[in-house]
């Protein structure tokens, strides 16, 4: 019986660069990764089905708002495993997520040019969060409740902009 | 009665008043929607111009990263942007008496009967979006160190996502219960 050593797993010979530490490349998080995707698909199904049983625009809106947020973290998840296959491979693979790879201007003036646009555009959407849920809590009963959640839902994202934008605000003070 | 007067508004609408039939209260000078159509409108010039400021960033910037980061962005505030869009003009209608067609669905009270085991389904896509958030953000502080911090990030935004789904699925859940329950009446 010969045994199959797992390619790519922890063998600094396969992956000379890493300097006998263990590669970045993390299979747990590569299955599990993939277990999220095969939920969201089933959750599309569900709520296509759900959207497709009920004669409602509301309901359409919503669950359409959803299935586009789900396609577009599908394609996330797809640039992820294609760059971790990237790692497994020594291959370059289309459309593989970007790694960061300090870019990011060194020329310092210009550096804290981006790091102040950057901080404009936090405080910009913290605000534009703090005044979309102003005018949801004004007008509670708009439309029976829609308005609201579609304001709240607007907030949300501005909110996850302002962590995407910390997120940028570290790359770029690395660099400088 | 479904009537139309000029073409453009049910007659139903008008005899109701402008806004009693959407916020639950006379509003005779529809003070309540010029306020907040002037406030969405306000709102949505901000947001196009932040637009042109992520575009740049992205371009400006000649950093895959950045463009990926700003690209995601720039995605969610052109949805806003249309959203808000189809927000004024609903309210545009509903202080002049017209129709658009981009207009946002009624949200009158559901009165159509519906499957009972919809409410239930809801839920059960509701506790979903809950786990998978939990899933996503243990993930995300697992593998904090992996593609410079990228992917924890990409996964805690998914995770928002997740939980932001939560919410809205919470609004179609509780729709679903009134319907059942006129259903039975």
């Amino acid at each position: 019986m010969t045994d199959v050593k797992p390619l790519g797993t922890l063998d600094p010979w396969l992956h000379p660069l890493a300097g006998g530490e263990p590669p970045p490349l993390s299979n747990r998080l590569i299955r599990a990764l993939q277990a999220h995707a095969a939920a969201s698909a089933a959750d599309v199904a569900t709520c296509h089905q759900l959207a497709n049983r009920l004669a409602d625009p509301v309901v359409e809106l919503l669950v359409g708002m959803i299935v586009e947020d789900e396609h577009r973290h599908d394609a996330l998840l797809r640039s992820m495993f294609r760059r971790l296959e990237e790692e497994v491979d020594f291959v370059h693979a289309n459309g593989a997520l970007p790694v960061p790879n300090g870019s990011i201007s060194n020329d310092v003036d210009a550096a804290t040019e981006i790091a102040a646009s950057v901080r404009d555009l936090m405080r910009n959407e913290h605000e534009g969060a703090r005044h979309l849920r102003h005018l949801a809590r004004q007008e509670p009963t708009l439309y029976g409740g829609l308005y609201p959640l579609l304001l709240e839902t607007i907030a949300r994202d501005s909110e996850k902009h302002a962590t995407i934008l910390r997120y940028l605000l570290q790359l770029v003070a690395t660099a400088r | 009665m479904t009537e139309s007067i000029g073409g453009v508004v049910p007659l139903d609408n008008m005899l109701s008043g402008i806004t009693a039939d959407v916020i639950g209260e006379r509003d005779p000078s529809g003070e309540t929607f010029i306020r907040l159509l002037n406030a969405i409108e306000h709102h949505a010039s901000l947001e196009a111009e932040a637009l042109g400021q992520y575009e740049h960033m992205a371009q400006a910037s000649g950093d895959p990263v950045i463009a990926l980061v700003m690209r995601l962005i720039l995605e969610d505030e052109e949805r806003h942007h249309g959203l808000l869009k189809r927000i004024s003009s609903t309210l545009r209608d509903a202080l002049n008496w017209t129709y658009s067609s981009n207009a946002l669905p009624r949200a009158t009270a559901g009165d159509v009967a519906t499957d009972e085991d919809l409410p239930a389904l809801a839920r059960a896509l509701i506790d979903e979006e809950k786990t998978g958030a939990q899933a996503l953000r243990r993930l995300a502080q697992r593998e904090k160190g992996l593609g410079g911090g990228l992917d924890s990030l990409l996964l805690e935004m998914m995770a928002m996502d997740s939980e932001k789904h939560a919410r809205l699925l919470t609004f179609v859940q509780r729709r679903l219960e009134a319907r059942a329950r006129a259903g039975k009446r």
